[in-house]
Order: C-alpha cells, then sequence, then structure tokens
C-alpha cells in the first residue's frame, strides 16, 4: 500500500513552493505530486506520456487544481476527470488567485469538491492550505479505490 | 266684470224687442182694420140680400100677374124661381144677423109678411087655374091685400137696411182708426228702432272698435319691428283690457327676451370670433373644411402658410391638388375620403405637394363631419408640415447606425476588459503571493542572520504585497458591479447589516460598539450588490469609529416625499465637508493608510451600486464627530 499523496497542479513555481512550505508545517509536504500544466496532470493520473511508467493503482487523495494552466487548463482538466469512470469520483479542489463568479459556477458545475482563493497574506495561505491538508488526508474519507488497478 | 260680449248680446236683445214691439204693434192694427173691413163687408151682404128679397118678391109678383092675365103657364117660371131663391136669402140673412137680436126680431116680422104674401100669390093662382078663372082671381086681387102686404114687406126691410145703414156707418168709422193706428206704429216706430240702433252702434264702436284699432295700430307698429312702441294704457277689466294688459306682458317678455337673445347673440358671435380667430392663428396646422365631394370650403392661415395658395385661389377647388400625380393616378384623395366616412378617420404619412410643386412630408387626419341629426355634410382635414421631424428621423436612424456600431465596438472592448480583468483577477495576485510567501519565510526562519532594519524592510515588502492585493481584489469588485446583470429581489437590509456587523464583532472582538438597526427594512434590489455596498458602509463606519472608546453605528430609514431614505450614521472621524465632492471618486482618499487602512474604493462601488439601482448617495459630516451616508435605491422611479 502506498502512501496516499496530493496531486498539486500547479504552474507557478513560487506558488509550488509556497504550497510545499505550508504543507510541510503539517508533515504532508513530500506526500505532495507537483506536476505544472493540464496535460502532464492527465498524463499522470492516467499514466500515459512521460508518466506511462508511474504504478497506475496509485491515485492521488486529492487534487488541488489551479485553473489557469499552460495547454490544457483547470476547468478541461476537470471536466474529462469527471468524464473518466476510473477517475471521476477523484475530490478535486479548485486552488486559485480569483474567485471570478464565472469561474466559480462552472467550477461546481463540472463537479469540483470545492473551491478555494489563493489569499496573498501567506500566514492566511498556510493556514488555508494546512486546513485543506488535515481535512483531506485525514478527515474526509476517500472513496474506494478505482477498479482500474486490478484490471491492470 | 261687464264684459263686451254681454255689452253686445244686450244691445241685439234691445234692438230685437224693439224690432218685436213694432212688428206685433202693426200685426196688431192690421188685424183689427181686418176684422173691420169684414164687418162692412157683411153689413153689406145683409142690405143686399134685403134688396134681393125685394126683387125677387116683385119677380114673383109680375109672373102671377102676367099668368093671372094671360093663363100661360109660361108666367109662372119667374114666380118658382123667385119662391125658391127668397127663401134662401132669408136664410142668409138669418144667419148674418144672428148676433143682432133687433134685426132677428124684424126678420121674423118679415118671414111672416114674406108667406102671407107668398099664400095670396098661390091663392090667385089656384083660383085663376080653377072654375072661377080669371074673375075669380081678379076679385082676390081687387081687394088689394097683396099690396098691402107688400107695403108691409118694404116698411119692415127699409127698417132693417136703415139699421145696417147706420151699423156701416159705425164700422167705417172704426176701419178709419184702424188704419191711422197701423200708420203710426210703423211710422213712429220704425224711426225710433232706427236712432236706437244708430246708438247702440255708435256706443259699441265707441268703447269696442276705438281702442281696438289703437291697439292694432300698435300691434302693427311693433309686427314692424318698433318694439319699445309704448301700449295705450287703458284702465278697463274686459275683455279690451285684457288683451291690453295681456298684450303689455308679452311685450315685456318679447322685449326681456330680445335681450336674452342679443346677449346670448352677443356671447355666440364672440365665441365664434374667438374660435374664428383661433383656428385662423393656428400657423403650424393646415386646417381645412371640405364638403363631401372633397371641395375646399374654408381655411386657415396655417394652410396658406403650409400649402403656398391663398384663400380666394384655393377656394371651391378639389382639395386632390394637394397631392402627387401619382397618389392621384391611382386615386389616393377619393380613398382617403371613402376611409374616413368607413372608420370615422382616417391618419397617413405620406407626400404631399404645395403650389408651387415642391413636396413636403405631411401628416394628415381626416375626419368626416355630421350634423346634429346625423347627416354627412363634409370633411375637417387637418395637415401638418413634418418634413423637419422626418429629417430628424432620418438623421436619428443615421445616428442610431452609427450608435450600435459604436454599442458593437463597446461591447468588443468590454468583452476585452473582462479578459483583462479575469487575467487580473488570476495573474497579478500571483507575484504579490510570492513575495509575501517568501518574506514571511524569511522572516520567520532567518531573522537571527538579519538585523531589525532589515527584517523591517521585509515586513514592508510583506505590507505592500497586501496592499497590493486590496488594491486588485477591490477593483475587480468595482468592475464586477458595474457589469454583472442585477437580479432583483426582496431584500431585507436590517437582516443584511446584523450579519455584516456580527461578522465584524467575530472580527474585532475586543472592539465595543454600539450598532442600533432598525428592523425589517424591506426594498426591492440585488442581493449580491447591496451585501456589497452594506459592507463597505458599516465597514467603513466600522474602521473610522476605531478611535472612539464608545463608538456608535445606526443604520436607519426615513421616508420622505414618497421615497424611502436609508442612512448609516457614526460617531466616528468624520471629514472636512469641503472634500465631500471627492469622496466617491475611486481611490480618493481623505485620511492616510497609517490613520485608517484601505484603498479610496470602497466609496466609489456602494455609489456605482446605489446608482445601478436608479438611487442617489450623499453624506454628511462633521470633522471629529462623525459622518452620515444617506442613500435611496430608486424606488419611487420604479
Amino acid at each position: 500500500m502506498n502512501e496516499p499523496v496530493i496531486l498539486l497542479v500547479e504552474d507557478n513555481r513560487d506558488d509550488a513552493e509556497l504550497t510545499r512550505l505550508a504543507l510541510s508545517d503539517c508533515r504532508v509536504a513530500n506526500q505532495m505530486v507537483w506536476v505544472q500544466d493540464g496535460q502532464e496532470a492527465l498524463d499522470w493520473l492516467c499514466c500515459t506520456g512521460t508518466h506511462a511508467e508511474r504504478d497506475p493503482c496509485l491515485l492521488p487523495t486529492v487534487v488541488l487544481l489551479d485553473l489557469k494552466l499552460p495547454k490544457i487548463n483547470g476547468l478541461e482538466v476537470l471536466e474529462r476527470i469527471r468524464k473518466d469512470p476510473f477517475l471521476r469520483r477523484l475530490p478535486v479542489v479548485i486552488l486559485t488567485s480569483s474567485k471570478e463568479e464565472q469561474d466559480i459556477i462552472r467550477g461546481y458545475d463540472l463537479g469540483a469538491n470545492s473551491y478555494i482563493q489563493k489569499p496573498v497574506d501567506f500566514e492566511q495561505f498556510t493556514h488555508s492550505i494546512k486546513e485543506l491538508g488535515v481535512y483531506w488526508m485525514v478527515i474526509n474519507e476517500p472513496p474506494p479505490s478505482g477498479t482500474k488497478c486490478e484490471n491492470a | 266684470m261687464r264684459s263686451i260680449g254681454w255689452r253686445i248680446a244686450g244691445s241685439f236683445g234691445v234692438v230685437l224687442v224693439l224690432l218685436s214691439s213694432i212688428g206685433i204693434l202693426a200685426f196688431l192694427s192690421i188685424r183689427s182694420l181686418n176684422s173691420d173691413i169684414q164687418w162692412v163687408i157683411h153689413t153689406h151682404l145683409v142690405i143686399e140680400n134685403l134688396d134681393e128679397i125685394l126683387s125677387l118678391l116683385t119677380d114673383a109678383e109680375t109672373g102671377q100677374r102676367g099668368f093671372l092675365i094671360t093663363g100661360q103657364h109660361a108666367y109662372l117660371g119667374p114666380y118658382t124661381s123667385a119662391i125658391t131663391q127668397v127663401r134662401q136669402r132669408l136664410q142668409t140673412v138669418y144667419d148674418l144677423t144672428h148676433d143682432n137680436p133687433q134685426q132677428q126680431a124684424r126678420l121674423v116680422q118679415l118671414t111672416a109678411l114674406i108667406q102671407r104674401k107668398l099664400d095670396e100669390l098661390r091663392l090667385t093662382i089656384v083660383l085663376r087655374q080653377g072654375p072661377g078663372g080669371f074673375q075669380a082671381a081678379r076679385t082676390v086681387v081687387l081687394t088689394n091685400r097683396g099690396k098691402q102686404i107688400m107695403d108691409g114687406i118694404r116698411v119692415v126691410v127699409t127698417a132693417m137696411e136703415q139699421d145696417e145703414q147706420s151699423l156701416l156707418t159705425q164700422r167705417s168709422m172704426a176701419t178709419q182708426a184702424s188704419i191711422h193706428d197701423t200708420i203710426l206704429v210703423i211710422a213712429v216706430g220704425i224711426p225710433v228702432a232706427f236712432l236706437i240702433v244708430g246708438l247702440l252702434a255708435f256706443v259699441i264702436t265707441r268703447s269696442i272698435a276705438v281702442p281696438l284699432g289703437r291697439l292694432t295700430a300698435t300691434a302693427e307698429q311693433i309686427a314692424a319691428g318698433q318694439i319699445n312702441t309704448k301700449v295705450p294704457e287703458v284702465r278697463r277689466r274686459d275683455e279690451i283690457g285684457v288683451l291690453q294688459q295681456s298684450f303689455r306682458k308679452m311685450q315685456e317678455r318679447v322685449t326681456e327676451r330680445n335681450a336674452a337673445l342679443e346677449t346670448s347673440n352677443e356671447a355666440l358671435r364672440r365665441s365664434e370670433e374667438q374660435f374664428r380667430l383661433m383656428v385662423e392663428s393656428v400657423k403650424d396646422y393646415a386646417i381645412i373644411l371640405l364638403d363631401t365631394a372633397g371641395h375646399i370650403i374654408n381655411w386657415n392661415v396655417g394652410a396658406e402658410r403650409i400649402k403656398g395658395y391663398r384663400a380666394d385661389e384655393i377656394l371651391g377647388k378639389s382639395f386632390s391638388i394637394f397631392y402627387t400625380p401619382e397618389d392621384i393616378a391611382t386615386g389616393k384623395p377619393q380613398y382617403e375620403l371613402e376611409q374616413a366616412l368607413t372608420n370615422g378617420r382616417f391618419e397617413d404619412e405620406w407626400w404631399r405637394v404645395r403650389k408651387d410643386g415642391s413636396r413636403f412630408w405631411a401628416n394628415v387626419n381626416i375626419t368626416p363631419l355630421y350634423t346634429a341629426e346625423g347627416t354627412h355634410f363634409g370633411f375637417v382635414k387637418v395637415t401638418r408640415d413634418i418634413s423637419e421631424r422626418r429629417r430628424a428621423e432620418v438623421e436619428m436612424q443615421a445616428l442610431n447606425a452609427d450608435l450600435l456600431q459604436r454599442t458593437a465596438a463597446l461591447e468588443v472592448a468590454v468583452k476585452e476588459l473582462e479578459g483583462f480583468s479575469y487575467s487580473v483577477a488570476h495573474d497579478l495576485r500571483s507575484p504579490l503571493r510570492s513575495l509575501d510567501g517568501f518574506s514571511k519565510y524569511l522572516l520567520e526562519h532567518s531573522r537571527e542572520r538579519l538585523n531589525a532594519q532589515e527584517q523591517d524592510y521585509l515586513y514592508r515588502m510583506r505590507m505592500a504585497a497586501q496592499r497590493m492585493a486590496r488594491l486588485i481584489d477591490d477593483l475587480l469588485d468595482l468592475a464586477r458591479v458595474g457589469r454583472t446583470p442585477m437580479h432583483i429581489e426582496t431584500v431585507n437590509l436590517s437582516e443584511l447589516a446584523t450579519d455584516i456587523l456580527a461578522g465584524l464583532r467575530r472580527r474585532d472582538p475586543q472592539r465595543q460598539v454600539i450598532t442600533t438597526i432598525v428592523p425589517a427594512m424591506l426594498v426591492q434590489g440585488d442581493r449580491g450588490l447591496l451585501q456589497i455596498a452594506l459592507e463597505h458602509l458599516l465597514e467603513n463606519a466600522w474602521k473610522f469609529t476605531s478611535t472612539r472608546k464608545e463608538a456608535r453605528i445606526t443604520f436607519d430609514m426615513i421616508a420622505s416625499a414618497g421615497e424611502r431614505v436609508f442612512h448609516v450614521q457614526d460617531n466616528g472621524a468624520g471629514f472636512n465637508m469641503a472634500y465631500v465632492d471627492k469622496l466617491f471618486h475611486p481611490f480618493q482618499r481623505l485620511h492616510t493608510e497609517e490613520e485608517f487602512p484601505g484603498t479610496g474604493i470602497g466609496l466609489a462601488l456602494i455609489q456605482r451600486i446605489v446608482q445601478r439601482h436608479g438611487g442617489r448617495i450623499w453624506t454628511e459630516a462633521i470633522e471629529q464627530q462623525g459622518a452620515t451616508f444617506y442613500f435611496t435605491l430608486g424606488e419611487d422611479k420604479r
């Protein structure tokens, strides 16, 4: 049984680093997998492309998804996850700079489990990430592991 | 009342009595005369009969003597007939004198004598026929008895005749008197009757005809128009008096009615004049009166001005003169009249032609006219030259097209702006987070390697980043408030305010603020926008009372002139009213960041929200004593 991981989809290195710093405070930092765009996120999740060698049985406990991403944007990534029979129950939290109403509405419509605006204040940011980590890694009961693993 | 009718009847009565009296008198006189004449005739008859009796007796004697002498029976004829007739005459005289006893007595005597005479005559005749013959008869005759009897008869007859003669004299005198009386009655009665009739005629004429004549003359004068001719005054109580009185009253009434008629005529004339002036003075409308066939009967100055014809050129012409040749060819003028008749009105906007042939764009109204009895007698046509308006409309259309183009351009701009704010939202915040985050990390993990000043700089960097982030958030709010569509619903401002203040209390639990919120302030508006506006208003109040020990914030409402004015009042720092104009401009601040932190966006945002609801916002403040923000939500306009 592998360690549970958090998949962070974030194109901004600084934000990724700050997220890592925040998570390190609650000792889940080394369980964070960071991908830099939507395509890579999908590759990682589906074990395709550059991540074809990955253990397909490993699914993240939660996906922290930025919206504004190169190649495939966050909302499209979310849409594909929800359409994939293997991935569709995966908890996805949108973690983004904007709180534009259209983004929030679209996000929830596509089945986001949560929507969080990244605060500029690092203290608040850290606080949010910590809460997030604890909630999804500890409190929340994840959906049962998919069948794809057994079949593969 | 002594009426004329009675008087005339009385007069005729008098005349009737008079004439009747004369007639009766004359009748009586004539009857009396007649009676007298009858008596005279009667007397003459008696005398005649008596004479005849004597004559017959003589005839009988003559016949007897002839027979006696000759013995021939032929002489006995006169004798026989005389005897018969004598008896008849005697009876007649008897009948005629039966009222006279004296004569009757004499008649008896006479009858006896005549009988004796006749007996003597028959005796001699018998004797002549007997054996004695002529001698025997002669002896009897020679006795002279016959002659004596005859003398006795004559005496009696003479006495009777004398009696009758004296009666005749008396009766003739009576007749004379009667004739005299009759003549007298007629000769006197008729002139008297004439006199009385004349007198009555005179009196009646005087009392009826004369005043009636005067009245008639007056009536004729009045009829001829001299309405104020004085009606002669007669103090009478009969029909003439009544007539006069009625006539006077009638005159008064006529005078009154005339005066009233004059007044109303004057009013009518004035109103007609005013109406004429009004219609004539209308210069922007051509008002044209048409007969049923569409000929122009009348028109006003406006028509002259618009159409270019003078009244004398146009009256009597067909109104189709104002139409274009194409319209006349298609029968449009007649069609319009028919439509007006069918629908009670016809309206059109189309080309019309002026006298000089130039065309103008006209608004035309045709209405059929009816008399009070409902007879159609024409049309009124009101034409307006709306060329200017049409030009303006055409220009307006061009402007509209231009506007549409600009709107399209604007929409593109708005789209771009939306894209821009989307980028801002995502991209501008990230660097700030990096700044803040890594500064914080350094401050926490490298504190021992940095001196106080270096630490302070890192702290300032963090503050600057955070302030920048707030600015971006507020700017995005401002942009969003301006463009998001509004969803109007019932919003309880009191509840919103209570929640917001509760949130502020949780954020600053150490602060003591007395808040008063009037309950149940219900408005129609966009919940999200009103939430943002109240948040900023109350946060401002909260912020600017932070230096007060006894801070007060009140949210209340007053109704004035049909609209409700809401206000948020605080006893905080207030501001100088000299700068009130700058207050609602974005980024405009009246305090330093050190005094009261802020971006200067809040009030601009509130104003934007209030304006989107159709309301107004204004403020009153006293420096260091507090501020009151008033706002309405355009409820009177919705």
